[in-house]
């Protein structure tokens, strides 16, 4: 994933990156070995990354060579927004493992490499799918401006908060979060975005088109197109979370939910769900766009001076960086000296045992999906503590056995047990973790046997998840259960449940087309 | 926010009404009835002037004591928020429409009296005994609304009905020798029960000021009468309804929080043993029957009327007392202009500075306000309200949104306290100042032990004890004692909740970093349900698919 700036690129640091990177690549010429080493083993190999610290609080490891005090401000800037978000945001945060972020300063080895992502604009921030670990790489100046790293958080925060979809959605939280003021005492969330400016100079996107933007789309991925979509997130989001009145935060819940359901952004449906059609709307944004007020949210913070958000600090061998650095460009960049970076770890081994899991994301990333499945099951064996690494271990072999879920497919006793057991342990740890949920839900629907207490931890996990993600999942499975269990009229109004709901994704209403089909119109 | 003055009258037929003061005249009296022949009249809880006599303004002083004595000693309350009451007893009709509000002229004919409520003082203003009606109308007017002042001063919390039934079962309160007669019924109210079709009692009980059954003409009549009917037969009324059974189901329908909790048929079942149609079917038959009895009791214990100190009023006295009647009734410009000149010429009577205050207040000026109150203090107020609402106005200032980090100024802390300690001197039984003094003591660096000492010895007194305890917990968080005040916290669920305290608290559990996995099971369960609460106003919630009921 990457992520836009709105401050553009220093040509200075752009020449300074170039002519390292030039010389990096000049020392990297092959040489006769078996397994060549890739660019970024090369690049890696080239430095020592000398003075650099790993700090770990609760949420977060920092590598950085900044010193201590200025990353342990910015560690404690993070916990602070993690923990005021949950407070602005009304959401608690999952249990996720701690993120890593890495945040080298301008001087950084480090900087020799860029991201080379699928934008045209410079990426300030680049990152992992955060399918195994939050991966955050910070690449611009985040001591000179601490917005970069705002942002940053504010993308773990969207994922912790499950308020990641869609595209505009989880853009416009990041905003809100990076334009949240953190002070020593408090925390004001609501103030306006920065980014706004754009619009006053490009325009605003016509709304049906800003709420269809994708990270593939141009308006997205053009540099001459990302500000003002980064503008108008910051601006439409800014607007519903500061009124005086909570019902707006309802419609856009509303607006979400229909939006998250696969359903088309439609002026009518728009205007039923904020009373205003496109043009309307437009006024209304102007308006505001032109001086309306807003009301920022206070949230203080209780810090004394001995107060230390750090648990762990330690200096990371040169080793334990190298691997780092190479795992971060594998997992970030989607270019051919990913693959071979991956393949030259798989023959050499990792030597970082605790670089474990990225490594694993890193195959991931490169879709080597039976090597990361063998792993996550080494892992597994040797009782990770990280709850995703069974919740993703559980995925990946759900989606072996059964690539497409229907009403017909079944899960072998084995299967289920197995299955069944990891995800269990991750929602121990995280019972919100909405990965591990969805697909519990159907491990009891398909497993050789449904049973009444197959039943229950469905509706458990409904009750678990409903107003937080979307149910439609387990409301498909718990048809699916009591068709199988033999409740044919329950499973009939579960289908037609599902059918008339405008919450119900694509899977969700096929899976109940299906069951339908199956039930027999005369029976009881 | 200004407080409103609440002022109300009775004519002979006891409907009462109020007067917006926006419909109040600024028209001056230009001082009538300022003459040397009133005499006032001071007891232990009133101060009556009386254009009439000593004898008239005595009895007008006893027969409120011995009202408020059997008010206090049937319910067993203590008036928490006491107030100083003046009455006035006028011996010409055209001096008492002159000190009357000016929307009330198109019922002269009829008016016997007004009580008029303000923020420091309430007053009661009565006609001459002959116009309009004898002595016992009058009493029975005056009586109706003082009866009302003290539900409010005690804090009593009522359903509607009740308070109006007791209004006026009490209004017919007479002292017949050495005994108080209660319940003498009201021939008005008899008449009108006998001539119509009885409200349903679930209509009755449901009541509201909102209500169909107190607002339309058609019922309000109907719904006083119905009121003081029930509790007339419930008391008096001949019946094989068990005597404890009757006070049990007062004590649940007499308690709006109590009421709104459980089922009042069936409560009435149970303790009257009679469903709604019943007791529907018996009051309609008792008012039809047309014998009713009343109660007698002993005289409550109070000192002798013939101890109250009565003294004649000079001349100044009583115009600046007319003018603040003026003041408060009107919002007359002669009644301000005199006391203006009053407070200029003796700058030590704060009288009239209370009275230019509570004016400021109701014109919205709570600065004014404060500014005329603060120089009744200094000219020697001995009003415990003043001292009361003036810390009470600057502390939800200060504190109203409530801020764990927030410390009051030292001088400000250190006058709330003067203030509070003062008002609590004059009047030790109230309960808001203790509650506002724990506050006080809750937002200094330094709290100070011998007030957190008082507020605790009165804190089974107070109105809102888990706000208190909010503030007692944080006190000791400011003293270094965390443990005890996570304690005093985890006590919290023993009251019952408000919004406010809830999130306040929550606030408070954030900031000491009071995490659920390091809490005991039972205040995680707290802990969490308090978090749960807070954020229940404006959660993100995603709406989806929806399980159908009845699975």
């Amino acid at each position: 994933m990457y992520f836009p700036l709105a401050l553009g690129c220093r040509p200075w640091l752009l020449l300074l990156l170039a002519g390292l990177y030039g010389a990096s690549r000049a020392f990297a010429a092959p040489t006769d070995e078996t397994v060549v080493m890739s660019p970024f083993e090369v690049s890696a190999n080239s430095v020592e990354f000398k003075n650099w610290i790993r700090l770990k609080s609760a949420h977060f490891i920092f590598y950085t060579d900044a010193t201590s005090k200025e990353a342990i401000h910015e560690l404690q800037a993070a916990e602070d927004l993690l923990e005021t978000s949950q407070l602005y945001f009304g959401r608690v945060a999952r249990e996720s493992a701690p993120s890593i972020v890495v945040l080298p300063t301008t001087r950084s080895e480090w900087l020799k490499i860029q991201s080379k992502g699928r934008v045209e604009w410079k990426v300030a921030t680049s990152g992992s799918e955060n399918e195994l670990v939050d991966l955050k790489t910070i690449q611009y100046d985040w001591l000179a401006d601490s917005t970069v790293l705002h942002s940053s958080f504010g993308a773990t925060i969207a994922d912790r908060l499950d308020l990641a979809e869609p595209f505009w959605f989880a853009r416009g939280i990041r905003r809100l979060v990076e334009s949240a003021e953190i002070e020593p005492d408090h925390a004001v969330f609501g103030r306006h975005n920065n980014r706004i400016y754009a619009l006053t100079v490009q325009g605003w996107l016509p709304w049906d088109v800003f709420f269809g933007v994708t990270d593939n789309s141009p308006e997205y991925t053009k540099s001459k197109y990302i500000n003002r979509f980064e503008g108008q997130c910051s601006m439409f989001m800014q607007y519903l979370f500061t009124r005086d009145d909570p019902k707006m935060k309802d419609r856009l819940m509303l607006w979400v939910a229909w939006l998250q359901a696969g359903n088309p952004a439609t002026e009518a449906k728009f205007k039923e769900v904020f009373g205003q059609d496109w043009k309307e709307w437009q006024l209304t944004m102007r308006r505001y766009a032109d001086g309306g007020q807003y009301r920022a949210t206070t949230f203080k913070l209780n810090h004394t001076p001995l107060d230390s958000p750090v648990l762990e600090k330690f200096d990371p061998p040169t080793k334990e960086m190298r691997e780092l650095f190479v795992l971060s460009q594998i997992i970030t960049q989607d270019v051919p000296e990913s693959d071979q970076a991956l393949k030259s770890i798989l023959a050499h081994g990792l030597q970082t045992e605790s670089l474990r899991e990225l490594f694993i994301e890193a195959c991931l990333a490169r879709k080597e999906k039976a090597v990361a499945l063998s792993e996550l099951r080494q892992r597994i064996a040797a009782g990770s503590t990280n709850q995703a690494v069974y919740s993703r271990a559980a995925y990946l072999r759900f989606k072996t056995i059964l690539p497409t879920i229907s009403a017909d497919a079944r899960l072998s006793a084995e299967d289920a047990t197995e299955l069944r057991g990891w995800l269990l342990r991750t929602l121990q740890v995280d019972p919100l973790e909405p990965t591990a949920n969805s697909l519990l839900v159907w491990v009891e629907a398909l497993s050789p046997t449904v049973e009444a207490e197959n039943l229950t931890t469905i509706e458990r996990i409904y009750h678990t998840i409903e107003g937080r993600v979307s149910t439609s999942d387990a409301v498909a499975a718990l048809a699916v259960a009591h068709w199988r269990i033999g409740h044919l009229p329950a499973a009939r109004k579960l289908a037609h449940t599902l059918l008339d709901s405008p919450y119900t994704d694509e899977d969700g209403r096929r899976t109940a087309s299906g069951l339908l089909a199956k039930i027999p119109e005369n029976a009881p | 926010m200004a407080a409103r003055a609440r002022w109300s009258c009775l004519l002979i037929a006891l409907a009462m009404f109020a007067a917006s003061s926006s419909s109040r005249a600024a028209d001056s009296p230009q001082g009538a009835a300022v003459d040397g022949k009133w005499v006032v009249c001071h007891s232990p809880h009133f101060e009556v002037y009386s254009h009439e006599s000593e004898a008239d303004a005595r009895q007008i002083a006893q027969d409120l004591e011995l009202l408020r004595g059997a008010f206090i000693e049937r319910f067993h309350v203590v008036e928490r928020a006491r107030q100083d009451v003046t009455v006035f007893a006028f011996k010409r009709k055209a001096d008492f429409l002159t000190y009357s509000a000016p929307s009330l002229a198109g019922r002269s004919d009829s008016l016997q009296g007004f009580y008029c409520r303000g923020r420091d003082r309430a007053t009661i203003s009565l006609a001459p005994h002959d116009f309009g009606g004898d002595t016992s109308e009058r009493t029975t007017v005056v009586f109706h609304e003082y009866v009302h002042h003290l539900f409010r001063t005690t804090q009593m919390e009522s359903p509607l009905w009740f308070e109006e039934g007791m209004a006026d079962l009490l209004a017919g309160t007479r002292v017949v020798g050495d005994q108080m007669e209660i319940g003498r019924p009201l021939d008005s109210r008899v008449l009108s029960l006998q001539h119509q079709r009885l409200l349903p009692l679930s209509t009755l009980f449901s009541a509201d000021h909102n209500s169909a059954a107190y607002q339309t003409k058609e019922h309000v009549g109907l719904f006083y009468a119905e009121s003081w009917g029930l509790l007339h037969y419930l008391y008096f009324g001949r019946s094989k309804i068990p005597r404890d059974g009757v006070d049990h189901f007062l004590t649940v329908a007499g308690d709006r929080a109590l009421a709104a909790k459980v089922d009042l048929q069936a409560a009435t079942k149970k303790f009257l043993g009679v469903d709604f149609p019943t007791l529907e079917r018996q009051l309609s038959d008792y008012m039809v029957n047309g014998s009713y009895r009343w109660g007698a009791q002993p005289l409550p214990a109070m000192p002798a009327a013939t101890a109250y100190i009565i003294t004649p009023v000079p001349v100044d006295e009583i115009r600046a007392r007319l003018a603040e009647l003026s003041l408060r009734v009107r919002g007359s410009g002669w009644g301000k202009f005199t006391l203006l000149t009053a407070a200029e010429k003796n700058p030590s009577d704060p009288r009239p500075f209370e009275a230019l205050g509570a004016a400021a207040l109701e014109e919205g000026d709570d600065q004014g306000a404060k500014e005329r109150w603060e120089q009744a203090v200094s000219a020697g107020s001995r009003n415990n309200a003043i001292f009361r609402e003036l810390a009470l106005m600057e502390g939800s200032f200060w504190l109203h949104d409530f801020d764990y980090y927030f410390r009051l100024p030292a001088d400000t802390a250190t006058r709330l306290r003067s203030r509070l300690l003062q008002s609590i001197a004059y009047e030790p039984e109230q309960n808001a100042p203790y509650e506002m003094l724990a506050w006080v003591e809750a937002s200094t660096d330094a709290p100070k032990i011998a007030n957190i000492k008082l507020v605790q010895e009165h804190f089974n007194t107070l109105q809102h004890p888990q706000r208190t305890l909010l503030a007692l917990a944080l006190v000791r968080i400011r003293l270094g004692q965390v443990a005890d005040a996570q304690g005093m916290l985890d006590q919290l669920s023993t009251f019952p909740p408000d919004n406010w305290t809830i999130d306040a608290c929550a606030a408070v559990f954030t900031a000491i970093k009071y995490r659920p996995e390091n809490m005991p099971v039972n205040s995680r369960t707290r802990f969490e349900k308090l978090m749960q609460a807070a954020s229940s106003t404006h959660p993100l919630r995603l709406p989806s698919v929806e399980l159908p009921p009845n699975l």
